[in-house]
C-alpha cells in the first residue's frame, strides 16, 4: 500500500473514531505527527533595533565613515568578508561559520513604509501583516493553528524561552508554551491541587471553562515533558554565563533529548543604542556571538546541525548618521543572519543597500521581511506559507 | 436566576465581584443598576501639573549622561504615582463601573506615551466621559496631547499629510474595517492637518498648516477640518453599532453574540445621541442579559482578577513597580496596551504561562507563600530603551514580602457561619457560576484546617486557584 493511501485510511479512519470516543478518553490518545520532519527552527530576536551598519560593516564606503565619524568601526578592526563588507569585530564565531559555509548574511530586509515605533514595527513582524494592517495572530501562532499535529496531549511544538509569549507564538485556536525556567515552571504546575484539577482537563463541556481546564491539562503535560526532556542530556559544551547563553543552552538541551518541539524562540534584549553606543553594541554582539558559537557546536557534536536553521532579526535597523550623543536613532531596513548545517547558499546572499539613495536619512528596503518567512514555512517546515501569511511571497533561495 | 445569582452576575460584570452586604442582603436589579451610576462628579487623579511638567522638559539640554538618566529617573517615578493612584482608586471606589468603563475606554483608544502628565489629562477625559456622551469623548480624546502625540497628528500638515490618526479615527475607534475606503482615510488625514480642535484656536498656526481645499469624505463634499469629520463619523450609524458591539462583548460575553440585540441596542444608543450610561442601563436591566449562558461566558481581565483579590482581602504593595510588572507579566499594564488596537479580551488573555500564574498568584499574594516562579522586572519598554539599560535587573521571584494581606474583614464576614457549611458558602460568595458538589468536596478535601480562621483562608485560596475563577 503506498504511503498516501495508508496514510488516508488512518486519517479518515481516526476522523470517524473520534465523533464516538467521548471527550475525556481523547486526552490519552497518542500524540501523533504526520507529515513529520526533524527540521527545527531556531528565532533569536534582537530586542530594540540592532544597528545593522555596524553590525555588516561597509568598511570600504566613504560615505560609512562620513556619516558616522565617531562610531564607524575602523577598517583595521572589521573582520573582512570580501572588498565591500564586513563583520562587526565582537562577530569572530560568526566569521568561522561563513568560513565553512553555516553562516548566511541577508541585507536591506525591511518593509514598506517603514514604521519607527519600537512597538508597532515589533508587531509588524511578529505578526507577518502589511505595515497598514493591524493583526492580533503571529506567524508561528498561524503555523500551530495549521500545523498538522494532534496537540491534545502536550502542546510544545513551539516553545518560548520567556516568561511571557510574544504576539508571534499566539496563534488563533494554538499558542506556544512561554517557558523561561523549566524546574520553576514544572515546579508551579506540580502541587497536588494542581495536578488534582488539571485531571480533569477533558470533564468540562462548558466553552469557556472547558478550554481553560483543557489549557490547564496541556500545561502539566507540557511541564512533566519538557521538564523530563531537559534531564535527558546533558551537554559537555560551555555555554556563556549570559541570559542568552543560558537560554540557547536551554535549546540545545531539548534538541539533543529528541523534543518534539520544532520551533525556538529566543530574544536577546538591549539594542536600543541612542548614545554611546559602540561599547554597548560589541558587548551585545559578543554575547550573540558566543552563545551561538556554543549552541553550533553543541548541535555538530551531536550530529543535529543539518536539522537546525537559526535565524537573528530585529525590529528595525538603526539611522545611517549617527545622532549627537555618538549613538544612532530608530530606522528601517537591517540584516538577518541564517546560520545552518544545510545552507544552499551561504555567505553574502546581496549586496548592502546604497547609501547614497536614502529616505529621510534611512536605508531603502530590498527584501520584504515576509519573503525569509515564506521560505522557512515552504522549505524548512513544509507548511503553507500562504496559507499562514495570507499572500504568496516569492521565495529566498538561502535553504 | 435567583436575586442572589443576578445580583452575583450584575457585580461581576458591572463591578468588581459582589459585596459582601449584597451578598447577605442582594437587591432588586433596578435599584442596583441606579447605584452603579455616580451621582456627583468625579475628582480627578493628578500627580503633576502642567509647570513641572515644563520644568522637566527644559531641564533635559547640556547635562551629561549621567544628569540625564537622573532626570529620566525623577520624570518616570511620577507615571508609578499615577498608575499607583489609579489603582488604589480600583479597589477603595464606590462607583467600579466608572473605573472599569474607564478601563474599557483606554483600551479603546489605546495610547502609551510615557510621559506621566499626557497620561493623567487623558484619563482624566476618559473618566469624565466613561459614563457620560461618546460624542464629547470620542472629541476630547481626538484633541488630547497623548493622542495627537501618539498618532502623530501633531506632525500632520499640509505639506506632509500623517495619515495615522486618521486610519486609526476610522478603523479603531468608530466605524471599522470594511465601512470606509483608503481614499476616506486620505480626505479626513488633510482634514485634520493643523487642526487642534476648537479650543486653542491659533488662527495664524492653521493658516500655515491646514489644508484649506475642498475634500469628499464618506460621499459628502466641503472644505471639512476635524470637528466636521468627527461630526460625519458619528451621522453614521455604523458609528453606533460599532461601539455598541464593543461595548457588548466587553459586559456581556466572550462567547455569545446575538446579532439582534446588538442592533437594536445600537439604534436606541444612536437615538440617544450616544448616551453612554442609557446604553449600558439597557444591557444591565435586561431579561436577556440574566440568563444561564451569559454566566461563565467571560475571561476575567488581569486587572480584574487582581482588583477582585485585593477588594476582597486588601493589600499594599511595598514597591509600586512591583505591580507595575505584575500587571506586565500577566498580560494587561494599564496606561501601555500592546499597540494601537488596545487589548484583546477573551481567549487571549491565557497563555501557559499565565494561567499557570493565575493558578498560583493567590497564595503568593495572599498568604504569602514563595510559589517559585519568577516575574522580569525589565519591562519591554525598559529593555529597549536606551537611557534605561544600565538598569536591568535580574528576575525577581514572585514573593510578595511584606505585602501583608488583611484577612479581617473577611474572616468577619464568615464569623457566623458554621463550619459544615463553609465550602458551599465561600464557593458561591467567590464563584459566579455554581460548582457541583462533587467539586466542592474534592476542593475541601484539600483545605486542612487546624481551627476555623486557617480553613476560611485555604478554602478561599483554593477556591480563588480554580479555573471557573477566571470567568464571571
Amino acid at each position: 500500500m503506498s504511503i498516501s493511501r495508508r496514510k488516508f485510511l488512518e486519517t479518515s479512519a481516526l476522523a470517524s473514531a473520534s465523533l464516538m470516543v467521548p471527550q475525556f478518553l481523547k486526552g490519552f490518545e497518542q500524540k501523533k505527527i504526520i507529515n513529520k520532519n526533524n527540521k527545527i527552527l531556531i528565532v533569536v530576536q534582537l530586542s530594540g533595533g540592532n544597528d545593522g551598519l555596524n553590525t555588516i560593516i561597509p568598511y570600504r564606503n566613504d560615505l560609512y565613515y562620513k556619516n558616522r565619524q565617531d562610531i564607524g568601526i575602523n577598517k583595521d578592526k572589521v573582520i573582512s568578508l570580501n572588498d565591500e563588507i564586513g563583520l562587526n569585530p565582537s562577530l569572530k564565531g560568526l566569521k568561522q561559520l561563513y568560513d565553512s559555509g553555516n553562516l548566511s548574511i541577508i541585507n536591506g530586509v525591511g518593509y514598506p513604509h517603514p514604521n519607527r515605533s519600537h512597538f508597532r514595527s515589533m508587531d509588524i513582524w511578529h505578526s507577518g501583516s502589511a505595515e497598514n494592517e493591524f493583526i492580533n495572530t503571529g506567524w508561528i501562532g498561524r503555523y500551530l493553528d495549521i500545523a498538522d499535529v494532534d496537540l491534545n496531549v502536550h502542546n510544545t511544538l513551539a516553545l518560548e524561552t520567556d516568561d511571557t509569549l510574544s504576539l508571534a507564538l499566539k496563534g488563533e485556536f494554538k499558542k506556544a508554551i512561554a517557558v523561561k525556567d523549566i524546574n520553576q515552571f514544572h515546579n508551579a504546575a506540580s502541587t497536588s491541587f494542581f495536578r488534582k484539577l488539571a485531571s480533569h482537563s477533558n470533564e468540562h463541556q462548558e466553552k469557556l471553562a472547558g478550554y481553560l481546564y483543557k489549557t490547564l491539562g496541556e500545561i502539566k503535560s507540557a511541564a512533566d515533558y519538557i521538564y523530563d526532556q531537559s534531564k535527558i542530556y546533558t551537554t559537555l559544551q560551555t555555554y556563556p554565563n549570559t541570559q542568552l547563553g543560558k537560554q540557547c543552552k536551554t535549546v540545545g538541551s531539548l534538541i539533543m533529548a529528541n523534543t518534539e518541539t520544532k520551533i525556538y524562540y529566543v530574544s536577546h534584549g538591549g539594542y536600543d543604542t541612542h548614545n554611546a553606543q559602540n561599547a554597548r553594541q560589541d558587548k551585545l554582539l559578543q554575547d550573540l556571538d558566543e552563545s551561538l558559537s556554543a549552541l553550533v557546536s553543541d548541535l555538530k557534536h551531536n550530529n543535529r546541525f543539518e536539522d537546525v536553521l537559526i535565524m537573528t532579526f530585529s525590529e528595525f535597523g538603526r539611522r545611517v548618521s549617527q545622532n549627537a550623543s555618538k549613538g544612532t536613532d530608530h530606522g528601517t531596513a537591517s540584516n538577518l543572519f541564517f546560520i545552518s548545517g544545510s545552507l544552499k547558499k551561504p555567505g553574502i546572499y546581496n549586496s548592502i543597500p546604497n547609501l547614497n539613495d536614502l529616505d529621510e536619512g534611512d536605508l531603502k528596503y530590498e527584501i520584504d521581511f515576509k519573503q525569509a518567512y515564506a521560505t522557512i514555512l515552504d522549505k524548512w517546515l513544509q507548511t503553507s506559507s500562504t496559507e499562514i501569511l495570507n499572500k504568496k511571497f516569492t521565495h529566498l533561495d538561502f535553504i | 436566576m435567583d436575586i442572589l445569582q443576578k445580583n452575583k452576575l450584575l457585580y461581576a460584570r458591572a463591578g468588581f465581584g459582589v459585596s459582601f452586604e449584597d451578598f447577605n442582603n442582594p437587591k432588586p436589579i433596578k435599584e442596583c443598576v441606579e447605584s452603579l451610576f455616580p451621582s456627583k462628579e468625579i475628582t480627578k487623579i493628578s500627580v503633576m501639573s502642567f509647570d513641572e511638567l515644563q520644568k522637566y522638559l527644559a531641564k533635559n539640554e547640556g547635562m551629561d549622561k549621567a544628569e540625564k538618566d537622573k532626570l529620566h529617573y525623577e520624570f518616570m517615578s511620577f507615571r508609578l504615582k499615577l498608575f499607583k493612584k489609579w489603582m488604589d482608586e480600583f479597589v477603595t471606589t464606590k462607583n467600579p463601573l466608572l473605573e472599569k468603563m474607564a478601563l474599557f475606554w483606554q483600551g479603546h483608544f489605546a495610547t502609551a506615551i510615557k510621559n506621566a502628565f499626557f497620561e493623567q489629562e487623558l484619563l482624566h477625559i476618559i473618566r469624565s466621559n466613561a459614563l457620560g456622551s461618546f460624542r464629547e469623548l470620542l472629541y476630547k480624546v481626538s484633541i488630547s496631547d497623548a493622542m495627537k502625540a501618539y498618532l502623530n497628528n501633531m506632525y500632520n500638515n499640509k505639506a506632509h499629510p500623517n495619515e495615522n490618526f486618521s486610519r486609526e479615527l476610522l478603523e479603531l475607534f468608530t466605524l471599522g474595517v470594511g465601512h470606509y475606503s483608503e481614499k476616506d482615510v486620505r480626505e479626513s488625514a488633510r482634514a485634520f492637518t493643523g487642526w487642534d480642535g476648537k479650543i486653542s484656536n491659533n488662527q495664524e498656526l492653521i493658516n500655515l498648516l491646514h489644508d484649506n481645499d475642498e475634500k469628499i469624505f464618506l460621499g459628502k463634499k466641503g472644505n471639512f477640518d476635524g470637528d466636521d469629520i468627527i461630526n460625519i463619523i458619528l451621522e453614521q450609524k455604523q458609528t453606533a453599532h460599532f461601539i455598541t458591539n464593543k461595548i457588548y462583548t466587553f459586559f456581556v460575553s466572550d462567547e455569545i453574540k446575538d446579532e439582534n440585540i446588538i442592533s437594536q441596542l445600537a439604534i436606541n444608543f444612536y437615538n440617544s445621541n450616544y448616551n453612554i450610561s442609557e446604553l449600558l442601563k439597557a444591557i444591565f436591566l435586561s431579561d436577556w442579559f440574566y440568563t444561564q449562558n451569559i454566566i461563565g461566558s467571560k475571561v476575567k481581565s488581569p486587572v480584574e482578577l487582581l482588583i477582585n483579590y485585593q477588594r476582597l482581602i486588601p493589600y499594599e504593595f511595598k514597591d509600586p513597580f512591583t505591580y507595575y510588572s505584575l500587571q506586565n507579566t500577566m498580560g494587561q499594564l494599564v496606561f501601555m496596551p500592546p499597540n494601537v488596537a488596545g487589548w484583546q479580551g477573551g481567549k487571549k488573555w491565557i497563555d501557559s504561562f499565565s494561567l499557570t500564574l493565575r493558578l498560583r498568584l493567590p497564595e503568593a499574594l495572599l498568604i504569602n507563600k514563595d510559589i517559585k516562579l519568577s516575574v522580569s522586572e525589565n519591562i519591554d519598554e525598559m529593555v529597549m530603551n536606551d537611557v534605561n539599560t544600565e538598569h536591568i535587573k535580574p528576575d525577581i521571584p514572585l514573593k510578595f514580602d511584606n505585602i501583608n494581606a488583611n484577612w479581617s474583614t473577611y474572616l468577619a464576614f464568615f464569623k457566623n457561619t458554621e463550619k459544615k457549611d463553609l465550602p458551599k458558602k465561600i464557593a458561591k460568595f467567590l464563584i459566579t457560576s455554581p460548582l457541583t458538589d462533587i467539586q466542592i468536596n474534592e476542593i475541601d478535601s484539600f483545605a486542612e484546617s487546624q481551627n476555623k480562621e486557617s480553613y476560611i483562608i485555604n478554602l478561599t485560596i483554593l477556591f480563588m486557584e480554580l479555573p471557573e475563577y477566571q470567568l464571571t
